[in-house]
């Protein structure tokens, strides 16, 4: 039986919603936006799914300011796009960059950030932005409330780091000072998955040298990478290091899209534009 | 009326309507969401097909056990080779609509199901129990000629299909021998989806009269009308053809393919209406692609760079079936023998079955190819030469008033002003000059442009009606599909009668019982052979209404004039009347006739069928033009990007100029895809990027600098001298392009499509062997 | 399980009995009827071609891939919708003078995409509006005239009613 679920809850508290995702676990699956879910409708992933869990009533859709940005799970990508919250950061420029990575208005007005987490894709842009960033996973669940680091939430494609009474409800995005960041896409058209991508954040000292950072790197691999950035140097210094560890830690995917060698390869470019572009947005920007 | 028609097109000095900048004609309900295509074509009681297809490219059927299936509810009929008597279709009869002993490809149709929801009809096919004996399975064309190789048809004891598209022209051996330079190179091209937005598909119901009805977004729908019947045993007379508004085909809805009779047959037997319309993915799967071929080229030239010979050895994967794919090969050698001048010409061609799917054909019909490969070695011979290349194409370009050497008449032909053209609009300034990483490069085209008489006939048929209020309706047999018939045969019947363009209402696609037959409209044959046939059925009501107006102007009708919906006496303008108060006089005046006026006219192109030896004019006029891209590599990945593109073309007069720049933005997009990134990947004889996010399209941010450019006269066959143009700005988009990437960075890519992958490992290889 | 939803359907407020993994698409098209929203057969596997666009609250989204009961309360216009009794939308009138309609069948979705560009920057860029096609697709007219016919709307549009 193909994905025809017969049920539809609307939980209208974060208790209720935990109660009747306990309830239903095993056959049942959150919806956000819907732009996962329908894309994977007829995939046979959700065949055995009979419930849908929609957590629109909870007022989830925010951005909101605490040592940091807090945005809720439901928020659109083009709120967040456009949040003067997030573009009044350079260091959160990676996420304008990762949403616009995203090829079509169509989707940056369904999708919400909560839904890319949770689908746990390497390819989806914009959980590479947030590990660069070091976003926090928040979820709430019959325990209450717990944040868990992104990378540790990604676990597995499709398979985040939530148990079944569990959702997210928020992502938490620390400031960090002096930084700025960027995200990188490569891709074969427009409409295209990442074949590489890398989202770096860097940090200077006043003397324009690299405090501190990291760079993500999803797309073509199982799972993300992280690369941390060497403290003391120029970034036009640490490019061809950086480029030359990127190819060194992924595991890419061979398909018909891209060879692993060439992927591999990519890895490497994305990394180092990424950090160039972060570079160049801390001097003009 | 009917007959060939010779001579020169009496083109009045005044246009009113030609070559004016005119909304397409049916864009009012498009814009308003109000046209209906096939999809949006429910009939009342109407059943949802689906077929079995199967899961191996290759295996014997031992059984099939469709009972389980049937019992499911909502599931109304369960058809196999076994319940139902078809015939084998294709151009060798040799594919059976539902296969009964063998299966060749993973497309073949081993059952069907129509139910009443098409969710049920999907699940019904899991029910349907076959068991198969898998046989090993050949995909590479030249290893299945080699012996022992699997044979796809056992009957025919080879898997080298019994079509010989050769053709010689003088000792080419010899001739290349003799010349200064030689260069050859072998060229791929890939399988490319036509991939419109609307799908494939049929509804099909029987009538009360016994009469077969299908709807059907084909684009040849009188053939269809006589393949249904072929394949169903009905006689043709029992077959009514109908199509809706079309959402693009760009060639791929040519053949009758078994899905078709396959929905026919149900219908049949469940005397319900049918419809199966693919899925996005079936269609990627399913639909014919554009067909792939290996070229292996030679040109010789003399040291001033004057060829003198050309060897072209083709190799065409048939897939299990020969269907309009192969057919590429007669384009694809007209141009081994039109394009540029060249005294002499082997072209050889190996047609094979395998087990890969079969192909279609696809705008351009094999040009795109062939000329991807003529083009692309013909600048490294240039090159080789160190010659410019535009000095190069000019020296052996086509000129007016020869004939090639397999006999195709070139009459108008401007392909030396289309060269120049897009030489100078690119800023050529002599290669290794378009600025770092950047590249320019140059490809022509020879291709028909005035029918292409591939069918016994070429013809299409019009016929023009005058209502009592002035209205003409003008009903043609060709297809109108997004390709802009309809605006043509407006404007061509507007002026040739002389009257308002919004008098002038079209009957286009509808139905094959009202439309007088047309051969299907591909080739980029509609504005020529249709747009004559209007012009003629327009002609003919012109001379009607004039005749009667004589009478009551008391005039000679040679003394009388229609212009701006007026008749009126050339000697003595006080004698005039407006044409439709002079339609209501002739038809009700008191002792009148009672005469209406209706015409009806078949133009047959006056081209010729090939011979036996592949000689003959098959086409009444030609097209040519010439492509300049400026491309811009980035070296470290690879990607390609083109900035700008000159899209010059002798497409005799423009008589729709909107529809002229549609074609070309449209046509240089679709050759964008096919050079750098569209592909449909089989492997193991399937389709392994069969969702529609993963077959990959130019998209809107891919569109560069785009110049349309008209050269040349008008023709003197065409209706006021137009010659066909549709195709023509894919044809040369590739080569330019591959030609731009080798000026900007020095690698030649001899296999499309030139992915970011491919160039990179082109860069790769030529900067570890500095 | 099926849920009774209430919205704005181009004006009128329209209810409608919806399953929980029904389309916006398939809720418009076969229930209400309104068939200029157009299928492109992706069955959700979304290849960005747009030919199902419609405008929600403003915005542009895939009715396709979206779960029809998400519409209760809202404002949804499709195709149908943009002309208003006293004519065509500028943007209508302007894609059939500048010629940027070929077979058709993508143009709904692209006068949806132009609309919400439109309604919120009524004087888009190049680039502005090239982004907000980014996630339609069309395969005749390679973009040229629709962007061309984009930008002429919007001169119309801001031109002051009456003025030349």
């Amino acid at each position: 039986m193909p994905f025809k679920p017969s049920k539809l809850l609307l939980p209208t508290s974060m208790d209720d919603a935990a109660e009747v995702l306990s309830e239903n676990a095993g056959h049942a699956v959150i919806i956000a936006g819907g732009t996962t879910i329908y894309g994977i409708k007829y995939s046979g992933l959700l065949d055995h799914v009979d419930t849908v869990i929609d957590l629109s009533k909870l007022g989830l859709d925010y951005l909101k300011e605490e040592d940091g940005i807090a945005i809720g799970a439901y928020t659109t990508f083009i709120d967040i796009a456009r949040s003067s919250l997030i573009r009044s950061h350079r260091e959160f420029m990676a996420i304008v960059d990762a949403i616009r990575a995203v090829p079509s208005r169509q989707l940056r007005n369904m999708a919400t950030i909560g839904g890319s987490v949770a689908s746990s894709l390497p390819y989806y842009d914009l959980p590479v932005a947030l590990t660069a960033l070091d976003a926090r996973i928040r979820i709430y669940g019959r325990s209450g409330r717990k944040e868990v680091p992104i990378l540790e939430f990604l676990e597995a494609p499709l398979k985040p780091k939530l148990m079944d009474h569990e959702f997210v409800y928020e992502i938490y995005i620390p400031f960090h000072e002096g930084s700025s960041s960027a995200h990188e896409k490569f891709t074969i058209n427009d409409f295209d998955y990442g074949i590489m991508t890398a989202s770096a954040l860097l940090t200077f000292s006043r003397d324009g040298r690299i405090e501190g950072g990291s760079i993500a790197i999803g797309g073509g691999i199982p799972n993300l990478v992280t690369l941390d950035c060497v403290k003391g140097l120029r970034p036009e210094e640490m490019i061809d290091e950086v480029a030359e560890l990127a190819r060194k830690e992924v595991s890419p995917i061979e398909d018909y899209k891209a060879s692993a060698d060439y992927r591999r390869y990519l890895a490497g470019v994305v990394a180092a534009r990424a950090l160039r572009r972060a570079a160049w947005r801390y001097r003009e920007q | 009326m009917s007959g060939q028609v010779t001579g020169v097109v009496e083109v009045k000095e005044e246009l009113k309507h030609i070559s004016k900048e005119v909304p397409k004609y049916d864009s009012p309900e498009k814009v308003v969401g109000e046209a209906r295509y096939l999809a949006d074509v429910d009939m009342p009681g109407m059943l949802h097909a689906k077929i079995l297809r199967s899961p191996y490219p290759h295996a014997r059927i031992l059984s099939i056990d469709t009972s389980k299936a049937e019992r499911i509810p909502g599931v109304v009929a369960v058809i196999t080779a076994r319940d139902v008597k078809l015939n084998p279709i294709g151009f060798m009869k040799d594919n059976p609509p539902l296969k009964s002993n063998k299966v060749r490809s993973v497309r073949d149709e081993v059952a069907a199901v129509a139910a009443v929801d098409p969710e049920i009809a999907m699940e019904a096919l899991d029910d349907i129990e076959v068991e198969y004996d898998p046989l090993p399975a050949v995909f590479d064309p030249l290893k299945a000629l080699k012996p022992g190789a699997p044979l796809i048809h056992d009957e025919f004891g080879t898997n080298s299909v019994n079509l010989d598209f050769g053709f010689e022209a003088g000792d080419v051996e010899a001739a290349l021998k003799a010349a200064d330079v030689v260069v050859e190179g072998t060229y791929r091209t890939q399988y490319v989806a036509a991939n419109p937005g609307d799908t494939m598909g049929a509804l099909a119901w029987m009538d009360a009269h016994g009469v077969m009805n299908v709807m059907t977004n084909t684009q040849a729908p009188f053939l269809y009308q006589r393949w249904l019947a072929e394949a169903l045993g009905l006689p043709g007379y029992r077959v009514r053809v109908v199509q809706p508004y079309i959402g693009g085909a760009f060639g791929r809805s040519l053949d009758v393919l078994p899905f078709d009779v396959i929905v026919a047959a149900l219908a049949m037997k469940t005397r319900r209406p049918v419809k199966l319309q693919f899925t996005r993915a079936e269609e990627l799967q399913n639909a014919p692609p554009k067909q792939p071929i290996i070229a292996m080229v030679k040109h010789g030239a003399t040291k001033d760079g004057k060829l003198v010979a050309r060897s072209v050895d083709l190799v065409i994967d048939s897939g299990p079936y020969v269907s309009w794919g192969v057919f590429d090969a007669r384009v694809m050698q007209y141009t081994a023998t039109g394009l540029y001048q060249v005294p002499f010409v082997n072209f050889k061609t190996k047609v094979v079955y395998t087990n890969n799917p079969y192909c279609g054909a696809q705008r351009s019909a094999g040009n795109s190819q062939i000329t991807f490969a003529l083009e692309s070695n013909l600048e490294e011979l240039a090159e080789e030469l160190g010659m410019d290349p535009v000095e190069f194409r000019l020296k052996n370009a086509n000129k007016p008033g020869t004939v090639t050497s397999q006999g195709a008449k070139i009459t108008t032909c401007a392909m030396e002003e289309a060269l120049r053209e897009a030489a100078e609009r690119i800023g050529w300034r002599g290669r290794r000059s378009a600025g770092p990483d950047r590249g320019i490069g140059f490809a022509c085209y020879f291709h028909v442009g005035g029918g292409a008489r591939i069918y016994r006939s070429d013809g299409c048929g019009a016929a023009v009606k005058i209502d009592d209020f002035g209205g003409v309706t003008v009903i043609v047999g060709g297809t109108e599909y997004g390709n802009g018939l309809d605006t043509s045969v407006q404007l061509i019947v507007a002026e040739e009668l002389g009257i308002p363009l919004d008098r002038v209402k079209v009957y286009i696609n509808g139905d094959t019982n009202i439309r007088l037959w047309d051969v299907g409209t591909h080739a980029s044959r509609g504005t020529f052979v249709c747009g004559n046939a209007a012009l003629h059925a327009a002609r003919e009501a012109r001379r009607q209404l004039l005749q009667g107006a004589a009478e009551f102007l008391d005039e000679s009708s040679d003394d009388l004039d229609l212009k701006d919906g007026m008749i009126y006496s050339k000697k003595n303008y006080e004698k005039r009347m407006a044409y439709d108060k002079m339609i209501r006089r002739m038809h009700f005046f008191k002792g009148a006739k009672g005469t209406v006026v209706s015409t009806s006219y078949f133009y047959e192109p006056p081209s010729e069928e090939q011979d036996k030896h592949g000689y003959g004019n098959i086409s009444a006029a030609y097209g040519f033009g010439c492509q300049s891209a400026l491309v811009e590599v980035d070296r470290e990945t690879g990607k390609v990007k083109v900035l700008k593109v000159v899209s010059a073309h002798d497409a005799g007069r423009v008589i729709n100029p909107n529809g002229f720049k549609g074609q070309v933005h449209g046509g240089v997009m679709m050759g964008i895809g096919l050079a750098l990134i569209e592909e449909l990947k089989v492997s193991g004889g399937r389709v392994l990027n069969g969702v529609f996010e993963e077959y990959k399209m130019p998209r809107v941010v891919d569109v560069p600098e785009i110049i349309p450019v008209s050269v040349g006269e008008p023709d003197p066959a065409g209706p006021f001298g137009a010659k066909g143009m549709a195709e023509s700005p894919i044809i040369p988009m590739a080569p330019a392009i591959a030609n731009a990437i080798a000026d900007a960075v020095g690698v030649r890519l001899r296999e499309l499509p030139m992915s970011p992958e491919r160039v990179w490992r082109a860069l790769r290889a030529i900067s570890s062997t500095r | 399980m099926s849920t009774r939803i209430s919205f704005i359907l181009n004006g009128s407020r329209v209810t409608v009995d919806v399953e929980p993994w029904e389309s916006l698409l398939d809720v418009i098209r076969k229930k209400l009827g309104l068939k200029g929203t157009k299928l492109a057969f992706c069955r959700g596997a979304c290849g960005g071609c747009g030919a199902c666009t419609v405008i929600i609250d403003g915005r542009a989204v895939y009715s396709s891939i979206l779960p029809a009961y998400k519409v209760d309360g809202r404002n949804v216009i499709t195709i149908e919708g943009l002309a208003s009794p006293e004519g065509l939308h500028p943007l209508q009138e302007a894609f059939v003078e500048a010629g940027a309609i070929q077979c058709g069948f993508c143009t709904s979705g692209m006068l949806m995409s132009a609309k919400a560009l439109l309604d919120e920057n009524p004087d888009p860029s190049d680039d502005e509006i090239k982004d907000a096609l980014r996630g339609n697709l069309c395969r005749c007219t390679g973009y040229v005239k629709i962007i061309e016919a984009i930008k002429l709307a919007s001169k119309r549009m801001r031109r002051p009613a009456g003025g030349g």
